[in-house]
């Protein structure tokens, strides 16, 4: 009797989200960006902790301190220090935070809002989806930087105004990816299947949907976390951004530009940190698209 | 045919009024006199104050306030720059050529370089050519411009002095704008030394537009990429190959005009993330275009010219969207039809 039962348990039908993952484990590209993106999570929640020196902290008796394999360098700045003598290393830690932290965060907040719309606009017909349609192309035409800049021209900088901006100018991509991801869903023949089931607007929604439109958003995600980090660099770049003494790696890139004659690294490093997480990022959302599409095949 | 034209120009009227509305209400948020910062007027005299309430209606209900709003722009009224006290429709037309000589440059060689190795990634599926062309095209995709420019500035510029690093051309030329466009009005204008400027115009172009192509570039080769792989994996494709006809013939002459349908329309979909890439390029090389403007305008809190800025950029973005896609329309039957699911 029992025999039977295990010649069923045997044969186990992977769910799609754990197909998902084993197709994105084959890829090792994938899954170096997947560590690099757990090791600046670990950094950005840890920070305090990891830093050697405090946020900001001059150390006047080493200004312009090479980073640590030049032969002028020492082993206690790891990374260098600025004309200031704030250890670099230490604020490349705390700017993890404000740069990969906050991006991370305001792409949450933005899927939370977008998703709402997108689902109201994607589910509804007739002259309210086209308004609602209207209104999304209009917001689209607005470059998603620029909204941001202005945002932050008018309420001033600051982290929360960032954070703010940002979002702002990422929810109407996370609408628009919605509202086409139901819509496709919508005219498909499963879910006229569970319509004449008699199923109503929200069961058909949770139930057929919402499933089914579950990768397009976790592609988006992948996709606004790297312009998000992109796009706090580059307001802090332009100096509308995080204002001192919290550091920020556009910030700290464009302070760096001054002196990129004598002190390279000022200007490298920062660099070389947006870039790594945005790779990083980049290389899972490539995995992700890579593993779905093998999964439909 | 004419359906699908009213309906377009139908979105496009209402994306305006949208994009106005957006802007207007922006105006309200502003800190300061609203009539200052509509007209950019600082110290009217009686008079004009009497002249601008007319005009802009603050006195009326807010639905009257923003339909004066947006007359006055439509008619090209953009009002006065706080910092210069000109016109500010003068200073865009002044500005907006160098934004869309460089927008324009790097698209070209976008498509020029993206298109290529698009269709030789997917001519390559799953060898070491597409991989090779796919993750170095990644890698790119992940620089932030400005980095890239800075790097860009340093060894090229400074460190090896092969090119300038700001400006569009050398002092030393003294070209009138005609057009607005260095190249165009070098050819149009009587200098002696015409070769000489092309070469230094040429120079000054170079930088900023290799470091604003390259994201386009990156996403060109990943559309292109996509649509030739699902072009080549179609029925005729395959009848093509059954038949013995060359592999080149199939790319080139099957594939690539049905894949380019595609990569047309979502290229048109790049250009707001082009414009912003240009604005923050245009900061880094100091070219004298809408985006170098429009920040300084921010810096200096001159809020006439932050509006105006955001109504051309948005209206330009909605315009060309809006023509490429009745480009399309106009030019496939198939579009049209999938459109309204009428087959």
């Amino acid at each position: 009797m029992a025999r039977t039962s295990h010649i069923y348990q045997d044969e186990i039908i992977p769910s799609p989200l754990q197909q998902i993952w084993r197709n994105f484990a084959t890829s090792p590209l994938a899954m170096l960006g997947l560590w690099i993106f757990a090791i600046f999570m670990l950094i950005s929640i840890f920070a305090p902790l990891l830093a050697p020196y405090p946020q900001g902290y001059q150390h006047s008796s080493a200004l312009l301190m090479p980073p640590s394999w030049h032969p002028e360098g020492h082993v206690a700045f790891f990374f260098g220090t600025d004309d200031l003598g704030r250890d670099i290393f230490s604020n490349l830690i705390y700017g993890t935070r404000t740069t990969f932290g906050a991006s991370i965060l305001v792409t949450f907040i933005a899927l939370f809002f977008g998703c709402i719309i997108g689902i109201f606009s994607g589910m509804s017909h007739g002259l309210q989806s086209s308004i609602l349609n209207h209104i999304l192309d209009a917001t689209l035409a607005i470059p998603s930087l620029l909204l941001a800049i202005v945002f932050v021209a008018i309420s001033g900088p600051g982290i929360t105004n960032v954070m703010l901006a940002v979002g702002i100018s990422l929810t109407p991509q996370f609408m628009r990816a919605t509202h086409n991801a139901v819509h496709h869903e919508l005219s498909k023949e499963y879910v006229t299947a569970t319509k004449l089931d008699g199923a109503n607007k929200s069961q058909i929604f949770f139930h057929s949907i919402l499933p089914n439109i579950l990768d397009a958003l976790v592609i988006q995600i992948t996709l606004s976390i790297s312009i998000a980090i992109i796009d706090i660099a580059t307001l802090g770049f332009l100096k509308l951004g995080v204002q001192s003494p919290r550091s920020e790696w556009g910030a700290m890139l464009s302070e760096g530009l001054d002196l990129i004659f004598l002190a390279p690294w000022n200007v490298a490093m920062p660099g070389l940190a947006i870039f790594c997480s945005v790779l990083s990022i980049n290389m899972i959302g490539n995995g992700l698209q890579r593993a779905l599409k093998e999964r439909i095949d | 045919m004419w359906f699908y034209v009213a309906r377009r120009f139908n979105l496009f009227v209402l994306t305006l009024a949208i994009l106005f509305l957006l802007v207007f209400l922006m105006h309200k948020a502003l800190p300061g006199d609203p009539l200052i910062n509509l007209s950019g007027i600082t110290n009217p005299t009686f008079h004009q104050l009497e002249l601008l309430d007319q005009q802009y209606q603050l006195d009326g209900s807010v639905i009257n306030q923003y339909l004066a709003f947006a007359t006055e722009r439509l008619s090209g009224n953009f009002g006065l720059s706080l910092t210069s006290a000109q016109p500010i429709l003068n200073e865009i037309t002044q500005r907006l050529p160098a934004t869309i000589e460089l927008c324009i440059y790097a698209m070209i060689l976008a498509l020029l370089v993206g298109i290529p190795f698009g269709v030789l990634a997917a001519f390559r599926y799953k060898k070491m050519t597409d991989l090779l062309i796919v993750s170095v095209s990644l890698v790119f995709y992940s620089i932030p411009i400005f980095w890239l420019g800075v790097i860009g500035i340093m060894f090229l510029g400074l460190e090896f002095q092969l090119l300038p690093v700001a400006g569009r051309l050398n002092l030393l030329y003294q070209i009138e704008p005609i057009t607005g466009f260095t190249l165009i009005d070098i050819m149009l204008s009587d200098l002696t030394s015409k070769a000489q400027a092309l070469r230094d115009a040429f120079f000054h172009l170079v930088m900023p537009t290799v470091t604003l192509a390259l994201f386009p570039i990156t996403v060109v080769i990943r559309i292109t990429r996509a649509a030739m792989l699902e072009e080549l994996n179609t029925n005729h494709i395959k009848a093509a190959e059954a038949r013995g006809v060359s592999p080149l013939i199939i790319v080139l002459h099957h594939a690539l005009p049905n894949a380019m349908q595609p990569v047309l329309a979502q290229v048109s979909l790049q250009l707001s993330t082009l414009l912003t890439s240009a604005m923050v390029t245009e900061v880094i090389f100091s070219w004298p275009g809408i985006g170098t403007w429009l920040m300084s305008a921010i810096y200096q809190r001159d809020f006439p010219v932050i509006s105006a800025g955001i109504l051309i950029c948005a209206g330009l973005i909605i315009v060309i969207s809006i023509v490429s896609d009745l480009i399309a329309i106009v030019g496939t039957t198939k579009r049209r039809s999938l459109r309204h699911g009428k087959n």
